[in-house]
C-alpha cells in the first residue's frame, strides 16, 4: 500500500469518525433535554413575522403560492397543528430539540415568502413543491398560533424537567430517599425515583400524584436513611441546587421552595407530634453542641430512629409561609395541613391524647387539653429560640414545670371527672382550647405583672369552686392545683438568711433565685390558666 | 403521700387516729389557700399574705435585717396602726385585728400575731382553758365557742363533723369511722390528697365546717356479736362435719369474751386516750392542745349513765384538764342537735353518742408542709 493510500485510508477513518462523533453528539442532544430559552414573546415576534411575509407574498408576489392549494386540506392542517402547538406549547417552546420546528423553520420560511414578494425569487406556478411549500407556511402559522394559545407562559414545566433530570435524578446514587409526612400524620419512607412533582393548578404548588390523590411536595422531605436511621438530607439537596446556573436555579425556585417547606415542616411535625408528647424536656436542652434530637418514630410497623434538628423559623413565619393556616387553628391542624375542621378529633391527636385508649366518655376533654398544652409548648419553645435572656430562662423553668404536671394531670382519672360536664359531649366544646395568640397574651401579662395575674387566677379558682357544685373530683383537681402552685412559691421563698460577709458575692444566686421564682409563678399561671380554661368555659363561666 | 386504700382499714383506735390525722393535714393544705373567717378583713389579710409571698423578700425586711432601722420601733408602729391586717406580715399585726377576744387582754396591750404563734405570748393556749365557760357555751348551743381567727372558723371551711361507732366483732369491740361532714373544699382536698370517699357535704348541718367534733355513736345493747368463726362453725356443726383448719375455742378465753360490753370503758379510754395526744401532736397547729372537752349524750341508755362509765370519763377530763358534760337527749338545746346532726333516728333510744370536741385553733402563718 503507497503512502497516498495510507493518507486517504487515514483521511476516511478521520472523516468516518468525526461523522460518527457528530451523529452521536446530535443523537445524544435529541435524546437530553436542553432548554431552548424561547418565550411568549420570541414566538410572537416569529409568528408576526411569519404573517407579515405571508401576507405580503399574497398581495405582493406576482404568484399567490397558497392560491392552488385545497381548503379542506389547508383547514383540516390547520386545526391539527393548531391543536398540536395548543397542548404541548410547554414541550415546543421550552425543550431545545423543537427549536428548529418552532423557531428557525418559521424564518426560514418567512424569508422564502419575503423573496418571494419582493420579486427576487421566483417560482414556476407549475412548480410541484409549491403546494408543499403552502401547507408547510400553514401548518407553521397554526402550530406557532396554538403554542401562544396554550399554557407555554407557564415555566413550571421547565422547572419540572430540570429538577426531574440535575436533582431528583441523582437523589438515588447519593442514597437519599424522601421521607413522606402524610396529612394524617403517618410516616412513610419513598423512593426519589417514584415521586414525579410536578406543577399542579388545582392545588397551586408543586405536587405529587400518589393513588389518585395530589399530594403537596413539601409533605416530602429529601433523608438519608441508614442503620435505622433517618437523617435531613437538605444541606446535600441544596448543594445541588448551589451547582446550577443562576437561570436554571430560578426556573426550579418552587422545587427549592417545596424542599425547604419540608423540612420545616417536618421539624414542626417532630417537634409538635413527637418530641412535645413524649419528651418535652429534651427542647430545653438547646444549643449548637446537640443541635439534633433523635426521637423513636412508627414508619411501615418498624420502629426508626428520627435525628432531627428542631424548627429553625419561628412559628408565626412558618404558619405564614408555609401552613398558610389561622393562627387560632390547633397547631397540629396546622402543621399537618389537614382539611379536617377544628371540631373534631384527628387520629393522631387521638392516638397521642388517649394514649392508644379510646375511651369514647374521654376523647373531647383529653383533645382539648392536648391542644391547649401543644400551643402553650409552642409559646413557650418561641421564647426559647430567641436570643436569651430572662424571657428564654424563664420559658425554660415553665416548660419543664408544666410538661411534667401535665404528665400526671393526663395520667390521672382528673379528666375523666371533667369529661362527666355536660359541654364536653359536645364537639363544639373542642374548639375551646387555649390559642397560641391567647397563650401569647397571657404569657406577657404575666411577664409584666405576675403576681396580680396570680392573684386574679388564684382567686378566680377559689370563686369557681366555692360558686359551682362541682363533683368533688373536679373541685379537688382544681384544688390541688391552688395548692401546689401555692406550696411552690412557698418553697421559693424559704432559704437560709444571707450572711453579711457573703452578700456581695452572691449576685449569681440571687439572680437565679429570683429567675426561679418567677418562673415559679409562671409556670403555675400556666396550669391555674390552663385548668381554668378547662373547667370555667365548659361549666358556664367564662374568662 | 398515704395509699388510696387507707380508708378502707380505718377501723379501730389506729384508723381512728389515722383519719384525724389526714383530717388535719387537710386543714394545713385548706388554711394555706383560704380565709379561716368570714369577715373581708381576715379574706383581705389571706389575699395580702399570698400577695407579699408572691413578692418575696422587699427592701424594708432587708433594711430591718442591716440594722439600719431599729425594728422594734418600726413593729410597735405597725401594731399601734389602726389597720395593720393590711399588711399580713404576722410580726406586723396586732391580735385585736384577729378577733382575740382573751380575758387578759387590755386596751395598752400591742401584741402581734407571731407572737402568739412562738408562745412569747401563751394566750392562745390559755384561752382555751376556761372549762366552766366552755361549757356552758356548749349547753346553751355554741360546739365552738371561740371567735378569733385562729379558732372561730366562721368561714365554715375548716371545720369537720366526724362520725363514728362503736361495734363488736369476734368478741372484740371496735370503732368504725362511719363518715366525715366537711365543707366541699375539705372534701376536695381529702379526695386529691388521700382519695377519701366517706367524706361528705352536708349542707343542711348548722354551721357544718366552724368546728372540729368526733362522735362516737355508742349502740351497747343493739351492736351484735358478729363472729364469722362461730358462725361457721354453727353450720359445719349443723352438718356433722369437722374442719381441722377451724381452732377449738379455748373455753377460758371464751368466757372472756363473752361479754364485750364489760371492755367498753377500758376502750374508750383508749380510744380518747389515742385521739387527745393525735390531736394534740398532729393537729391542725403546733398549739393544738388536744381535746378540749367531751360530752356525754344518752337516749336513756342505762349503760353509758351508770357511775363505771360516767367515772372513766370523767377521770378522763380532770387527768387532762377538760370539761366533761353528761347531758340526757331531750335535754339538749335544739341548737345543739342541728349542729351535730342529731335526731330521734340518729339517737335511738338505749344508745348514746359520745362528742368529743377537738381544739380547731389552726396557723396563720404560712409554712412549707411535706
Amino acid at each position: 500500500m503507497t503512502d497516498e493510500d495510507e493518507k486517504a485510508e487515514t483521511i476516511i477513518a478521520q472523516i468516518f469518525h468525526f461523522g460518527r462523533n457528530r451523529v452521536s453528539v446530535v443523537l445524544y442532544n435529541l435524546r437530553s433535554f436542553s432548554a431552548s430559552g424561547l418565550g411568549t414573546f420570541s414566538i410572537f415576534l416569529t409568528l408576526s413575522f411569519l404573517l407579515v411575509t405571508t401576507t405580503l407574498s399574497i398581495s405582493q408576489s406576482i404568484f399567490n403560492p397558497f392560491s392552488n392549494l385545497s381548503l379542506l386540506y389547508s383547514v383540516i392542517f390547520s386545526v391539527i397543528a393548531t391543536f398540536f402547538g395548543h397542548y404541548h406549547g410547554i414541550h415546543l417552546s421550552q425543550d431545545g430539540r423543537w427549536k428548529l420546528i418552532v423557531f428557525f423553520a418559521p424564518i426560514f420560511f418567512g424569508i422564502l415568502l419575503f423573496l418571494l414578494a419582493i420579486g427576487i425569487l421566483e417560482i414556476a406556478p407549475s412548480n410541484q413543491f409549491i403546494g408543499v411549500f403552502g401547507y408547510s407556511v400553514i401548518l407553521q402559522i397554526s402550530l406557532l398560533a396554538g403554542i401562544l394559545s396554550g399554557e407555554m407562559e407557564n415555566a413550571n414545566w421547565l422547572g419540572h424537567a430540570l429538577f426531574m433530570r440535575h436533582i431528583n435524578s441523582k437523589l438515588p446514587g447519593m442514597g437519599i430517599k424522601y421521607l413522606h409526612w402524610d396529612s394524617e400524620g403517618k410516616l412513610s419512607l419513598v423512593e426519589s425515583r417514584d415521586l414525579n412533582p410536578r406543577w399542579s393548578e388545582s392545588v397551586k404548588t408543586i405536587a405529587c400524584r400518589i393513588a389518585d390523590k395530589e399530594i403537596p411536595f413539601s409533605h416530602f422531605t429529601p433523608v438519608f436513611y441508614e442503620n435505622k436511621k433517618i437523617s435531613s438530607a437538605q444541606f446535600e439537596v441544596s448543594r445541588l441546587f448551589e451547582n446550577l446556573t443562576v437561570t436554571w436555579k430560578d426556573a426550579m425556585s418552587k422545587y427549592q421552595q417545596s424542599i425547604k417547606h419540608g423540612e420545616v415542616r417536618t421539624s414542626w411535625l417532630n417537634l409538635v407530634q413527637i418530641t412535645i408528647p413524649t419528651n418535652p424536656l429534651s427542647i430545653t436542652v438547646q444549643n449548637s453542641k446537640i443541635p439534633v434530637k433523635s426521637q423513636r418514630v412508627k414508619i411501615d410497623d418498624e420502629y426508626l430512629i428520627l435525628a432531627w434538628p428542631l424548627p429553625n423559623l419561628s412559628w408565626y413565619e412558618s404558619n405564614r409561609t408555609i401552613f398558610k393556616s389561622n393562627l387560632d387553628a390547633p397547631a397540629l391542624h396546622s402543621i399537618l395541613m389537614t382539611e379536617s375542621d377544628y371540631d373534631s378529633i384527628l387520629d393522631i391527636e387521638r392516638e397521642i391524647a388517649m394514649f392508644g385508649n379510646p375511651d369514647l366518655a374521654n376523647q373531647n376533654v383529653r383533645a382539648n387539653v392536648f391542644r391547649s398544652y401543644t400551643n402553650l409548648m409552642l409559646l413557650l419553645f418561641g421564647n426559647l429560640s430567641q436570643s436569651g435572656g430572662n424571657r428564654s430562662e424563664l420559658s425554660k423553668f415553665c416548660i419543664r414545670s408544666t410538661s411534667k404536671w401535665y404528665k400526671s394531670l393526663i395520667s390521672e382519672d382528673t379528666l375523666f371527672e371533667i369529661s362527666k360536664l355536660n359541654a364536653f359531649s359536645e364537639h363544639k366544646s373542642l374548639l375551646n382550647y387555649i390559642a397560641i395568640d391567647e397563650w401569647s397574651l397571657k404569657f406577657n401579662d404575666a411577664i409584666t405583672d405576675p403576681t396580680s395575674l396570680f392573684l386574679s387566677l388564684h382567686d378566680k379558682l377559689l370563686n369557681l369552686i366555692a360558686e359551682n357544685n362541682h363533683p368533688k373530683e373536679i373541685t379537688a383537681c382544681m384544688q390541688s392545683v391552688l395548692y401546689s402552685c401555692t406550696k411552690e412559691v412557698i418553697i421559693s421563698n424559704s432559704r437560709s438568711p444571707i450572711e453579711k460577709s457573703t452578700q456581695k458575692s452572691s449576685y449569681g444566686s440571687r439572680r437565679e433565685f429570683g429567675v426561679n421564682r418567677k418562673g415559679i409563678i409562671l409556670s403555675s399561671i400556666c396550669k391555674m390558666n390552663l385548668i381554668y380554661s378547662l373547667i370555667s368555659t365548659h361549666s358556664g363561666g367564662g374568662n | 403521700m398515704s395509699s388510696p386504700k387507707i380508708y378502707e382499714q380505718l377501723e379501730g383506735i389506729s384508723g381512728f387516729s389515722k383519719s384525724l390525722e389526714n383530717l388535719s393535714d387537710c386543714i394545713k393544705e385548706l388554711s394555706l389557700l383560704v380565709a379561716p373567717d368570714a369577715s373581708a378583713e381576715c379574706n383581705e389579710f389571706k389575699k395580702n399574705q399570698l400577695h407579699n409571698l408572691l413578692l418575696g423578700e422587699n427592701a424594708e425586711s432587708n433594711s430591718l435585717h442591716d440594722g439600719s432601722i431599729d425594728p422594734y420601733k418600726v413593729y410597735d408602729s405597725f401594731l399601734k396602726s389602726p389597720s395593720s391586717s393590711v399588711y399580713s406580715h404576722l410580726g406586723i399585726t396586732n391580735v385585736r385585728d384577729i378577733g382575740c377576744h382573751f380575758d387578759e387582754l387590755s386596751d395598752g396591750d400591742e401584741v402581734s400575731i407571731l407572737d402568739l404563734h412562738t408562745h412569747k405570748i401563751d394566750w392562745c393556749i390559755n384561752c382555751s382553758t376556761d372549762k366552766k365557760s366552755n361549757k356552758e357555751s356548749f349547753k346553751k348551743g355554741s360546739v365552738n365557742m371561740f371567735s378569733c381567727w385562729r379558732r372561730g372558723h366562721s368561714s365554715g371551711k375548716l371545720g369537720f363533723l366526724h362520725r363514728s361507732e362503736l361495734s363488736f366483732r369476734n368478741g372484740n369491740i371496735i370503732v368504725k369511722v362511719s363518715d366525715i361532714f366537711t365543707s366541699k373544699e375539705l372534701q376536695a382536698i381529702a379526695y386529691s390528697k388521700f382519695k377519701q370517699n366517706n367524706v361528705r357535704v352536708d349542707e343542711s348541718i348548722l354551721d357544718n365546717g366552724t368546728s372540729m367534733v368526733c362522735l362516737i355513736h355508742i349502740k351497747s345493747k343493739r351492736n351484735k356479736e358478729t363472729d364469722r368463726a362461730s358462725e361457721i362453725k354453727g353450720l359445719l356443726n349443723q352438718q356433722l362435719l369437722v374442719s381441722k383448719n377451724m381452732s377449738l375455742a379455748n373455753p377460758g378465753n371464751r368466757k372472756a369474751k363473752d361479754e364485750p360490753k364489760d371492755q367498753i370503758p377500758q376502750y374508750i379510754v383508749k380510744l380518747l386516750n389515742s385521739v387527745h395526744n393525735k390531736w394534740h401532736l398532729d393537729g391542725p397547729s403546733n398549739d393544738s392542745k388536744g381535746l378540749l372537752g367531751i360530752a356525754l349524750i344518752h337516749n336513756e341508755d342505762k349503760y353509758t349513765t351508770s357511775p363505771v362509765f360516767q367515772n372513766i370519763l370523767d377521770s378522763f377530763a380532770r387527768k387532762n384538764n377538760i370539761w366533761y358534760l353528761d347531758s340526757p337527749f331531750m335535754g339538749l338545746s335544739n341548737i345543739i342537735k342541728q349542729k351535730l346532726n342529731f335526731s330521734e333516728s340518729s339517737v335511738p333510744t338505749d344508745t348514746s353518742v359520745l362528742c368529743l370536741i377537738a381544739d380547731p385553733i389552726i396557723d396563720l402563718g404560712v409554712t412549707y408542709i411535706e
